[in-house]
Protein backbone atom coordinates (compact mmCIF):
# COMPACT_ATOMS: atom_id res chain seq x y z
CA UNK A 1 0.00 0.00 0.00
CA UNK A 2 1.83 3.49 -0.94
CA UNK A 3 0.07 7.20 0.24
CA UNK A 4 1.15 10.02 -2.10
CA UNK A 5 1.07 13.72 -0.88
CA UNK A 6 -0.83 15.81 -3.09
CA UNK A 7 -0.18 19.17 -2.95
CA UNK A 8 -3.30 21.57 -2.73
CA UNK A 9 -3.76 25.25 -3.50
CA UNK A 10 -4.56 25.72 0.43
CA UNK A 11 -2.15 25.92 2.89
CA UNK A 12 -3.75 24.14 5.38
CA UNK A 13 -4.89 21.37 3.70
CA UNK A 14 -3.39 18.36 2.62
CA UNK A 15 -4.40 15.44 0.03
CA UNK A 16 -3.80 11.87 0.57
CA UNK A 17 -4.03 9.73 -1.79
CA UNK A 18 -3.89 5.68 -1.38
CA UNK A 19 -3.24 3.30 -3.83
CA UNK A 20 -3.19 -0.25 -3.17
CA UNK A 21 -3.33 -3.66 -4.68
CA UNK A 22 -5.11 -6.71 -3.54
CA UNK A 23 -4.99 -10.40 -4.75
CA UNK A 24 -8.09 -11.77 -6.70
CA UNK A 25 -11.16 -10.30 -4.95
CA UNK A 26 -10.22 -10.51 -1.71
CA UNK A 27 -10.73 -6.02 -1.86
CA UNK A 28 -14.21 -6.79 -3.10
CA UNK A 29 -14.77 -9.40 -0.52
CA UNK A 30 -13.87 -7.06 2.51
CA UNK A 31 -15.80 -4.11 0.89
CA UNK A 32 -18.89 -6.68 0.40
CA UNK A 33 -19.06 -7.67 3.68
CA UNK A 34 -18.32 -11.28 2.73
CA UNK A 35 -15.25 -11.67 4.62
CA UNK A 36 -16.67 -10.17 7.77
CA UNK A 37 -19.46 -12.93 7.27
CA UNK A 38 -17.06 -15.43 7.18
CA UNK A 39 -15.20 -14.20 10.02
CA UNK A 40 -18.55 -14.33 12.06
CA UNK A 41 -19.46 -17.84 10.79
CA UNK A 42 -16.25 -19.46 11.79
CA UNK A 43 -16.25 -17.55 15.32
CA UNK A 44 -19.47 -19.40 15.48
CA UNK A 45 -18.46 -22.81 14.65
CA UNK A 46 -15.69 -22.25 17.02
CA UNK A 47 -17.82 -21.47 20.12
CA UNK A 48 -20.41 -24.41 18.82
CA UNK A 49 -16.82 -26.92 18.56
CA UNK A 50 -15.79 -25.83 21.78
CA UNK A 51 -19.78 -26.07 23.56
CA UNK A 52 -19.71 -29.76 22.23
CA UNK A 53 -16.25 -30.41 23.51
CA UNK A 54 -17.53 -28.86 27.18
CA UNK A 55 -20.87 -30.96 26.57
CA UNK A 56 -19.08 -34.35 26.72
CA UNK A 57 -16.90 -33.57 29.24
CA UNK A 58 -19.86 -32.63 31.49
CA UNK A 59 -21.32 -36.11 30.45
CA UNK A 60 -18.20 -37.77 31.24
CA UNK A 61 -18.43 -36.52 34.79
CA UNK A 62 -22.01 -37.43 35.21
CA UNK A 63 -21.17 -40.84 34.05
CA UNK A 64 -17.92 -40.92 36.86
CA UNK A 65 -20.13 -39.81 39.44
CA UNK A 66 -23.09 -42.40 39.18
CA UNK A 67 -25.78 -38.94 38.32
CA UNK A 68 -26.03 -41.63 34.70
CA UNK A 69 -25.62 -45.08 33.76
CA UNK A 70 -23.49 -46.32 31.26
CA UNK A 71 -26.41 -47.31 28.69
CA UNK A 72 -28.24 -43.40 29.44
CA UNK A 73 -24.43 -42.14 28.52
CA UNK A 74 -24.37 -44.11 25.36
CA UNK A 75 -27.89 -43.50 24.35
CA UNK A 76 -27.62 -39.31 25.26
CA UNK A 77 -24.68 -39.70 22.51
CA UNK A 78 -26.14 -41.43 20.03
CA UNK A 79 -29.90 -39.52 19.95
CA UNK A 80 -28.06 -36.44 20.20
CA UNK A 81 -24.55 -36.77 18.35
CA UNK A 82 -24.42 -32.89 16.93
CA UNK A 83 -23.94 -31.86 21.02
CA UNK A 84 -21.29 -33.95 21.81
CA UNK A 85 -19.38 -34.62 18.63
CA UNK A 86 -17.29 -32.74 16.72
CA UNK A 87 -17.02 -33.07 12.70
CA UNK A 88 -13.59 -32.65 10.65
CA UNK A 89 -14.71 -32.97 7.38
CA UNK A 90 -14.47 -30.17 5.99
CA UNK A 91 -11.51 -29.57 3.08
CA UNK A 92 -10.92 -25.96 3.45
CA UNK A 93 -9.62 -23.08 1.08
CA UNK A 94 -5.72 -21.67 1.56
CA UNK A 95 -7.97 -18.42 2.16
CA UNK A 96 -10.31 -19.84 4.85
CA UNK A 97 -6.97 -21.58 6.43
CA UNK A 98 -5.44 -18.26 6.68
CA UNK A 99 -8.47 -16.45 8.17
CA UNK A 100 -8.40 -19.32 10.76
CA UNK A 101 -4.85 -19.05 11.58
CA UNK A 102 -5.45 -15.07 12.13
CA UNK A 103 -8.39 -16.07 13.96
CA UNK A 104 -6.64 -18.66 16.31
CA UNK A 105 -3.91 -16.33 17.45
CA UNK A 106 -6.60 -14.51 19.70
CA UNK A 107 -8.33 -18.09 20.80
CA UNK A 108 -7.00 -19.77 23.91
CA UNK A 109 -5.18 -23.65 23.42
CA UNK A 110 -4.63 -23.59 19.40
CA UNK A 111 -1.01 -25.06 19.94
CA UNK A 112 -1.28 -28.12 17.00
CA UNK A 113 -2.71 -28.71 13.74
CA UNK A 114 -5.67 -30.65 15.74
CA UNK A 115 -6.32 -28.39 17.49
CA UNK A 116 -7.29 -26.03 14.53
CA UNK A 117 -9.02 -28.62 12.73
CA UNK A 118 -10.84 -29.06 15.85
CA UNK A 119 -11.87 -25.86 16.27
CA UNK A 120 -13.21 -25.13 12.44
CA UNK A 121 -14.22 -28.25 11.76
CA UNK A 122 -11.18 -28.63 9.17
CA UNK A 123 -10.51 -32.15 8.01
CA UNK A 124 -6.81 -32.51 10.08
CA UNK A 125 -5.84 -34.51 6.34
CA UNK A 126 -6.27 -31.98 4.06
CA UNK A 127 -4.19 -29.42 6.31
CA UNK A 128 -1.37 -31.60 6.72
CA UNK A 129 -1.76 -32.73 2.98
CA UNK A 130 -1.52 -28.93 2.19
CA UNK A 131 1.83 -28.69 4.18
CA UNK A 132 3.26 -31.87 3.29
CA UNK A 133 2.90 -30.80 -0.57
CA UNK A 134 4.44 -27.18 -0.43
CA UNK A 135 7.20 -28.43 2.00
CA UNK A 136 8.63 -31.16 -0.27
CA UNK B 1 7.42 -54.50 10.61
CA UNK B 2 8.46 -51.70 10.22
CA UNK B 3 9.59 -48.14 11.72
CA UNK B 4 8.03 -44.82 10.83
CA UNK B 5 9.34 -41.55 11.72
CA UNK B 6 8.12 -39.09 8.78
CA UNK B 7 5.32 -36.19 9.40
CA UNK B 8 2.04 -37.78 8.16
CA UNK B 9 2.87 -41.07 8.16
CA UNK B 10 -0.26 -43.32 9.88
CA UNK B 11 -1.01 -46.95 11.48
CA UNK B 12 -4.13 -48.46 11.97
CA UNK B 13 -4.61 -51.53 14.37
CA UNK B 14 -7.54 -53.50 16.32
CA UNK B 15 -5.48 -53.31 19.71
CA UNK B 16 -1.98 -50.59 19.55
CA UNK B 17 0.18 -50.40 22.72
CA UNK B 18 3.00 -47.56 23.32
CA UNK B 19 4.10 -44.73 25.60
CA UNK B 20 4.05 -40.96 25.48
CA UNK B 21 5.90 -38.43 27.92
CA UNK B 22 2.80 -36.05 27.94
CA UNK B 23 -0.59 -36.94 26.84
CA UNK B 24 -4.04 -35.17 26.56
CA UNK B 25 -7.83 -36.21 26.51
CA UNK B 26 -9.68 -34.66 23.64
CA UNK B 27 -12.83 -35.34 23.41
CA UNK B 28 -15.31 -36.85 21.22
CA UNK B 29 -14.24 -36.82 16.95
CA UNK B 30 -15.82 -37.83 14.12
CA UNK B 31 -13.11 -39.13 11.97
CA UNK B 32 -13.23 -38.13 8.77
CA UNK B 33 -11.82 -41.05 6.82
CA UNK B 34 -13.55 -43.90 8.70
CA UNK B 35 -16.74 -41.76 9.76
CA UNK B 36 -16.75 -43.49 13.25
CA UNK B 37 -16.90 -41.48 16.84
CA UNK B 38 -14.07 -41.71 18.20
CA UNK B 39 -11.91 -40.24 21.34
CA UNK B 40 -9.19 -38.13 20.19
CA UNK B 41 -5.45 -38.34 22.45
CA UNK B 42 -2.90 -36.49 21.55
CA UNK B 43 0.08 -37.55 22.55
CA UNK B 44 3.75 -34.95 22.98
CA UNK B 45 7.60 -35.32 23.69
CA UNK B 46 9.38 -38.81 22.87
CA UNK B 47 6.04 -40.88 21.86
CA UNK B 48 5.63 -44.61 20.26
CA UNK B 49 2.79 -46.20 19.31
CA UNK B 50 3.01 -50.10 17.93
CA UNK B 51 0.07 -52.39 16.00
CA UNK B 52 -0.45 -55.38 18.51
CA UNK B 53 -3.11 -57.01 16.57
CA UNK B 54 -3.86 -56.12 12.91
CA UNK B 55 -7.65 -54.59 11.94
CA UNK B 56 -9.92 -56.44 9.75
CA UNK B 57 -10.46 -55.64 6.00
CA UNK B 58 -14.20 -54.77 6.81
CA UNK B 59 -13.04 -52.02 9.24
CA UNK B 60 -11.75 -50.05 6.44
CA UNK B 61 -12.62 -47.09 3.71
CA UNK B 62 -11.95 -45.45 1.42
CA UNK B 63 -8.87 -43.30 1.99
CA UNK B 64 -7.27 -45.73 4.12
CA UNK B 65 -4.93 -47.30 1.13
CA UNK B 66 -2.18 -44.98 2.63
CA UNK B 67 -1.97 -46.72 6.31
CA UNK B 68 0.19 -48.96 7.56
CA UNK B 69 -1.69 -52.28 9.28
CA UNK B 70 0.93 -54.85 9.43
CA UNK B 71 1.67 -56.23 12.70
CA UNK B 72 4.74 -54.46 14.44
CA UNK B 73 4.44 -51.37 11.74
CA UNK B 74 5.31 -48.54 14.42
CA UNK B 75 5.23 -45.06 14.88
CA UNK B 76 7.89 -43.03 16.80
CA UNK B 77 8.41 -39.33 16.57
CA UNK B 78 7.70 -36.37 19.31
CA UNK B 79 3.98 -35.95 18.40
CA UNK B 80 1.35 -38.09 17.60
CA UNK B 81 -2.54 -38.03 18.00
CA UNK B 82 -4.11 -41.35 18.15
CA UNK B 83 -8.20 -41.59 17.25
CA UNK B 84 -9.60 -44.47 19.68
CA UNK B 85 -13.23 -46.49 18.71
CA UNK B 86 -14.40 -46.12 22.36
CA UNK B 87 -16.65 -43.36 23.89
CA UNK B 88 -14.41 -43.73 27.58
CA UNK B 89 -11.42 -42.78 28.34
CA UNK B 90 -9.10 -45.41 28.84
CA UNK B 91 -6.39 -45.44 31.35
CA UNK B 92 -2.63 -44.84 30.61
CA UNK B 93 -0.12 -46.34 33.54
CA UNK B 94 2.96 -44.21 34.73
CA UNK B 95 6.42 -46.18 34.65
CA UNK B 96 9.51 -45.54 34.89
CA UNK B 97 12.68 -46.49 32.68
CA UNK B 98 10.99 -46.04 29.32
CA UNK B 99 11.69 -42.75 27.75
CA UNK B 100 15.29 -42.29 29.16
CA UNK B 101 15.36 -40.86 32.36
CA UNK B 102 11.67 -39.86 32.35
CA UNK B 103 8.77 -41.12 33.41
CA UNK B 104 6.24 -42.38 30.61
CA UNK B 105 2.70 -42.93 29.63
CA UNK B 106 1.73 -46.51 28.82
CA UNK B 107 -1.24 -46.95 27.00
CA UNK B 108 -2.76 -49.81 25.86
CA UNK B 109 -5.90 -49.53 23.08
CA UNK B 110 -7.95 -52.68 22.29
CA UNK B 111 -10.36 -50.98 20.16
CA UNK B 112 -9.62 -49.94 16.77
CA UNK B 113 -7.07 -46.78 16.54
CA UNK B 114 -5.67 -44.97 13.83
CA UNK B 115 -2.11 -43.07 15.21
CA UNK B 116 -0.82 -40.17 13.03
CA UNK B 117 2.73 -38.03 13.04
CA UNK B 118 1.52 -35.16 13.78
CA UNK B 119 3.04 -31.65 11.44
CA UNK B 120 3.58 -28.79 13.89
CA UNK B 121 1.20 -25.90 13.13
CA UNK B 122 4.31 -23.64 12.55
CA UNK B 123 4.75 -25.58 9.12
CA UNK B 124 1.14 -25.13 8.57
CA UNK B 125 1.86 -20.77 9.14
CA UNK B 126 4.66 -21.22 7.05
CA UNK B 127 3.22 -22.98 4.50
CA UNK B 128 0.35 -20.30 3.99
CA UNK B 129 2.61 -17.46 4.55
CA UNK B 130 4.33 -18.81 1.17
CA UNK B 131 1.43 -19.28 -0.94
CA UNK B 132 0.04 -15.68 0.48
CA UNK B 133 3.28 -14.22 -0.40
CA UNK B 134 3.30 -16.27 -4.11
CA UNK B 135 -0.25 -15.25 -5.17
CA UNK B 136 0.69 -11.42 -4.40
CA UNK B 137 3.99 -11.53 -6.76
CA UNK B 138 1.92 -13.80 -9.55
CA UNK B 139 -0.35 -10.27 -9.88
Amino acid sequence: MNTVEIPSNSPHMKTHLTLSISSENEFMDIISGKTAEEVVDMLFKAVNNRTRERNYFQLYCNLLDGSITEREFDETIANREDDYIIDESESPSVNKVSLALSLSRKIKDVNSITDLSSLFSFNPNSLENLVLKELV
Amino acid sequence: MTKYVSPGDTIIGEHIDGYTRRWMWKGLRRHPVLNRQMTLYECDLNSYAEIVKACDESDLNDGCEAYKKAVGDCLEADAISIYVDSKRKYQFKVEAGISGRHKSNIFNFRDLSVCSIKIPLHNLKKVIKKLNQTKQIEQ
